[in-house]
């Protein structure tokens, strides 16, 4: 049995909204378990970036418990959040949010762990992802499709337990953008991570394992 | 640190011209407040430069040796009560020139004793003690820049009693007029020529030392030099004018420096929520921020005093303008304390980005 990374147990957050009380997510349950990829795809509105939000650690759910690597995360206080994101999560972006004024080799060693090297050989994934002789170059010296590769290499730089991608391939046309969700499952194959990609991409959900559907806050598994 | 650097070092241009901004802006301090111990010194010089730290006067002379007047005999009665060396001391505002009837130059004569230590030290030409002129006469530089030169003869305006310069002094100035040192001698001819009636007195005693606790002379008081030097009809309003302008700017440029970093702070603030979203701590964040203010401050800071130094070599003598170590370390440190006190402003942005401003949409 593969081990099971990310669990959403019966999820449910509201907002107010101009005094309406407005069901943003509505008893949301998932899984996803080491080397696999899974697709949340749904019209805006329907609670993707809240559902994002809650599972990166970032906002908190109003009923129900986020488990990472089996730990409840929804037990630990704020002031933790940070740490947990740094050692548990990887996140890529819809724009690849490298910071303008780091070469791509800067961009994974300023959000490394200072004391122990990382689990994984940074060298090995950056030949990978084909970007190995990218490393002193700037963002503005990059191609769309490389930073957001250098993007994906930051995300696994910490040897997180899951990968958070929002909508990774927005910026991107067809073709890289294909290439690059190639890229996130095959390293996610590799280093045994579970990863989650939240796109409405649908040319790249045949490269996913397995999809759910988020409509009006409910989140149903596509059989 | 290191983000603060490499950050600094890729967006040159943009640093490039806060940086410009905060030379200009600390160089303007620094000037000024060159210029205001200059002016300070144009009025005390006279008196700063003397080694002596205190001094006797008149009781009702309101500090201003000038004013003050003191008996001949309250000399030796004056030795008795001390073990510190002590010398008189008169100082007068006259006129010199260079010919008879010729253009006045403002002057403030010193008389002393001969070979006592109020005798300045002279870059050109000997001391009054080893003067072999019958009236000799030190003049300090700024005189030097009229054309006066050793040996020449000046007169004193109303007397038309003839000097001969002995010697030049640097930098003696009282009440920003050039000081000239003659003989208590020489000074009892002048006034006697101008009122036969003259009587011999002294204005003060110069005191060379601490021990002045056990003087006790009827119609005297002992007053330290700071006192007699910001009693100087001008000193003490010159000096509060410039000196509120040097510290007011100080904080208006170091507050620059804070709205400049606000302004920044606010263009990075989807940048600051990556960087919280990828795990790192609000405390680096804020770190990094306020290392790299330092760094603008410091850098601006090294490069004014440079400059200013710079061109304090090239100014002309007749500019009042006179660098003080300590005043620029002070100005310096000042401006550098207030910059990142100003940053706190920006970590209070710092310190409320929401990492989710991460997510989701294009910047």
């Amino acid at each position: 049995m593969r081990q099971q990374l990310l669990a959403l147990h019966h999820i449910s957050k509201t907002f107010v909204d101009g005094g309406e009380k407005r069901t943003i997510l509505d008893d949301v349950c998932l899984e996803v378990h080491e080397g696999e990829l899974i697709a949340i795809v749904g019209p805006s509105g329907s609670g993707k970036s809240t559902l994002l939000n809650i599972t990166g650690i970032m906002l908190e759910p109003e009923q129900g418990q986020v488990f990472l690597n089996g730990k409840n995360m929804t037990e630990k206080k704020k002031k933790e959040w940070t740490k947990i994101r740094k050692n548990e999560i990887g996140f890529i972006f819809q724009h690849h949010q490298l910071l303008p004024y780091l070469t791509a080799e800067d961009q994974l060693s300023v959000f490394g762990k200072r004391a122990k090297k990382s689990a994984i050989d940074m060298e090995q994934m950056m030949e990978d992802l084909g970007i190995a002789g990218c490393k002193k170059r700037y963002p503005a010296q990059l191609s769309g499709g490389e930073r957001q590769r250098v993007a994906i290499a930051r995300a696994f730089v910490n040897d997180p337990s899951i990968i958070l991608a929002d909508e990774p391939t927005a910026s991107l046309d067809e073709t890289r953008g294909r290439q690059v969700v190639e890229m996130i499952r095959e390293q996610i194959k590799k280093h045994k991570k579970a990863g989650i990609i939240v796109t409405h991409d649908k040319r790249v959900l045949d490269l996913v394992d397995r999809i759910y559907y988020l409509e009006n806050g409910v989140c149903k598994e596509q059989a | 640190m290191k983000l603060a650097w490499k950050e600094l070092k890729y967006f040159k241009k943009k640093y490039f011209f806060i940086e410009l901004m905060i030379v200009l802006l600390v160089f303007m301090v620094l000037f000024l407040s060159g210029l205001a111990n200059g002016l300070g010194r144009a009025v005390s010089a006279g008196i700063e430069d003397m080694d002596a730290t205190h001094f006797l006067m008149s009781d009702s002379s309101e500090n201003l040796i000038p004013v003050s007047r003191l008996e001949t005999g309250i000399y030796e009665q004056l030795k008795e009560q001390t073990t510190s060396r002590v010398a008189p001391l008169d100082i007068q505002r006259m006129y010199l020139c260079t010919e008879k009837g010729g253009n006045k130059l403002d002057v403030a004569y010193f008389a002393i004793e001969k070979g006592s230590f109020l005798e300045p030290d002279t870059y050109e030409g000997t001391s009054l003690e080893d003067a072999t002129v019958e009236h000799g006469i030190i003049l300090d530089d700024s005189f030097a820049a009229e054309g006066i030169a050793v040996g020449d003869t000046v007169y004193d305006s109303t007397t038309e009693m003839e000097f001969t310069v002995v010697g030049f002094t640097k930098d003696r100035m009282y009440g920003h007029v050039g000081a000239a040192y003659l003989t208590t001698e020489s000074y009892t001819d002048l006034r006697t020529s101008m009122d036969s009636n003259y009587k011999q007195t002294y204005q003060a005693f110069a005191i060379q030392g601490e021990d002045v606790a056990g003087i006790d002379l009827p119609g005297t008081m002992v007053v330290d030099k700071k006192t007699v030097i910001e009693n100087i009809p001008g000193y003490k309003a010159e000096q509060v004018t410039i000196n509120m302008i040097v510290w007011v700017l100080v904080v208006i440029s170091a507050a620059i420096i804070g709205v400049f970093y606000y302004i920044i702070s606010l263009q990075k603030e989807r940048q600051f929520g990556v960087m919280r979203a990828l795990g790192m701590e609000t405390r680096e964040i804020a770190l990094s921020v306020c290392s790299q203010v330092a760094m603008v401050a410091c850098i601006g800071a090294a490069i004014a005093n440079l400059l200013t130094f710079g061109m304090a070599a090239m100014l002309p003598e007749a500019m009042p303008f006179y660098l003080k170590g300590s005043s620029v370390a002070l100005v310096t440190v000042v401006f550098i304390i207030v910059s990142l006190l100003s940053s706190l402003l920006s970590l209070q942005r710092v310190a409320k980005v929401d990492p989710i401003i991460a997510m989701g949409g294009v910047e």
